[in-house]
Parts: structure tokens; C-alpha cells; sequence
């Protein structure tokens, strides 16, 4: 691993008061970084995004059961893996907002895709796993956090 | 997540002073409390939330209902002194184009 490299892995009961939790472990996890603000708050955005997608929609809020978050992270890179059970799950159906239809719901893949670098969704049919991947460069010009499709 | 309330029943106007992190599981707090209060018709609601540090889908989608709702009582609603970092996430999703940000 180069220098100012973190790696945390932590199981996580399926319960939305673990959100919160999470973005702490994040600001932990790349304190030493001095990311600014918008780029921190990007990292927090998505993996939250990602986890309540998790907690909401995979488990549907039962608190039985829990996931898995393996954060690595350098100088030049954070990424973020959030292992879950979803044998429903199919990437390709995730639906594509029209933002000109104002909806309360349906944002938060928009969300993370728009704000990280690169995003990967494995699944395993066999075991139903699903394996979400984020990848933000911290060191790239664009990665100025917050951007918007204009 | 902590609400207070004032209330100016001459101007019509209830302003909520939010301290806190809009995300799922805190949404519902802010959702009731405001949908309690709705009165039946024009009055402005405001939101101060200059103490919210963190807000993802979660919070924007209770805001939209929230003004949906407010609309259909002839209402206003206003969204006060947003910091950059959520400011963002509304420009991210285009839905600072429908709220009355101010």
C-alpha cells in the first residue's frame, strides 16, 4: 500500500441509525488527507447513498440483517466496497431519473454516479451477493466534489 | 435532529430551525413535525437550515413532498441559508431550480 494509506473493513447491522455512524468512520478514514470540504462531502454522499440503498431497498429496513463496507484509501484514491445480499437485484434496471419530472424519490444511484469516479455493481446470481464498487480520484482535476451535469 | 418552531400568526408565517444531518432515518422527524403543523390555507413555511450539515436523496425527496403538500394548501415554502456542501446536492439533482431558496 503507498504512504497515508487507510484500510477499514466493518459489518454493519442493516439499521438506518448506522448511517451516521458511517460518515464518522469516513472522516476518520481520510482525516489525514486534508480533503476539502466538497470532496469530503462527496466521499460521505455516496457511501451513504449506497448504504441506505442497501438498508431501504435490498432489506427493506429489517435490522436481522447486515452488511459489509471495506473502505481503502491513499493520497490519490478512495474507494469504497459495500457487500450485500440482493438476489433480486438486476444493475441494468436501475431506472434513469428525468429530472424534469420532479419526484420524491429515485435520486441516489443518480446521485453517486454523478459524483464518483468510477462505479461497479458484481453481482452473483448463484448466491444473490452484490458487490457495489466506488472509486473517487482525489487528486484529479474535476474532483473538486459537487459537480453537476451541466 | 433537533426543530424549533416560531410562529407569526399575523404574517402567517412558521419558520423551522433545523440542526442536524437529513438523511433517512432522520427525515421522518422533520416530515411529521412539519405536516403536523400545516395549516389550511396560505400560510409561507420556512426552513432555516443553516445547522444541517448533511443532506443526500433522502432529505430531498421529504422536501419535495413537503412542498407538494404545502402547494396544495395555497402555501409557500422557503429554504434559508443552505451551506455550500448542500446547496450542492440540490444543484446536483436540478431541484434547485423548484425550491424557493433563499
Amino acid at each position: 500500500m503507498p504512504a497515508n494509506s487507510t484500510q477499514m473493513k466493518m459489518q454493519v447491522k442493516g439499521s438506518s441509525e448506522t448511517l451516521a455512524l458511517i460518515r464518522r468512520v469516513i472522516v476518520a478514514c481520510v482525516q489525514h488527507l486534508n480533503l476539502g470540504p466538497s470532496l469530503l462531502n462527496d466521499i460521505k454522499l455516496a457511501t451513504t447513498e449506497a448504504c441506505t440503498n442497501v438498508i431501504k431497498h435490498a432489506y427493506k429496513f429489517n435490522e436481522s440483517q447486515s452488511f459489509e463496507l471495506e473502505i481503502r484509501t491513499s493520497s490519490e484514491i478512495f474507494i469504497v466496497d459495500v457487500f450485500y445480499q440482493d438476489p433480486d437485484f438486476v444493475p441494468e434496471k436501475i431506472p434513469v431519473p428525468n429530472l424534469k419530472e420532479i419526484k420524491e424519490g429515485g435520486l441516489g444511484v443518480f446521485i453517486i454516479r454523478n459524483i464518483m469516479d468510477h462505479v461497479n455493481y458484481i453481482t452473483d446470481s448463484k448466491s444473490g451477493r452484490v458487490r457495489l464498487q466506488m472509486v473517487k480520484l482525489l487528486n484529479s482535476k474535476d474532483s473538486i466534489g459537487g459537480h453537476s451535469e451541466d | 435532529m433537533k426543530i424549533d418552531c416560531q410562529i407569526d400568526n399575523e404574517k402567517k408565517i412558521k419558520v423551522f430551525h433545523v440542526e442536524g444531518e437529513l438523511d433517512v432515518h432522520h427525515v421522518k422527524n422533520l416530515k411529521s413535525e412539519i405536516m403536523d403543523s400545516l395549516e389550511s390555507v396560505g400560510w409561507t413555511y420556512e426552513l432555516d437550515m443553516e445547522k444541517v450539515g448533511y443532506l443526500d436523496s433522502s432529505g430531498l425527496g421529504m422536501l419535495v413532498y413537503i412542498k407538494k403538500e404545502i402547494a396544495r394548501n395555497n402555501g409557500r415554502l422557503r429554504i434559508l441559508h443552505l451551506n455550500e456542501q448542500v446547496l450542492n446536492v440540490f444543484k446536483l439533482t436540478k431541484l434547485d431550480e423548484f425550491f424557493e431558496i433563499v
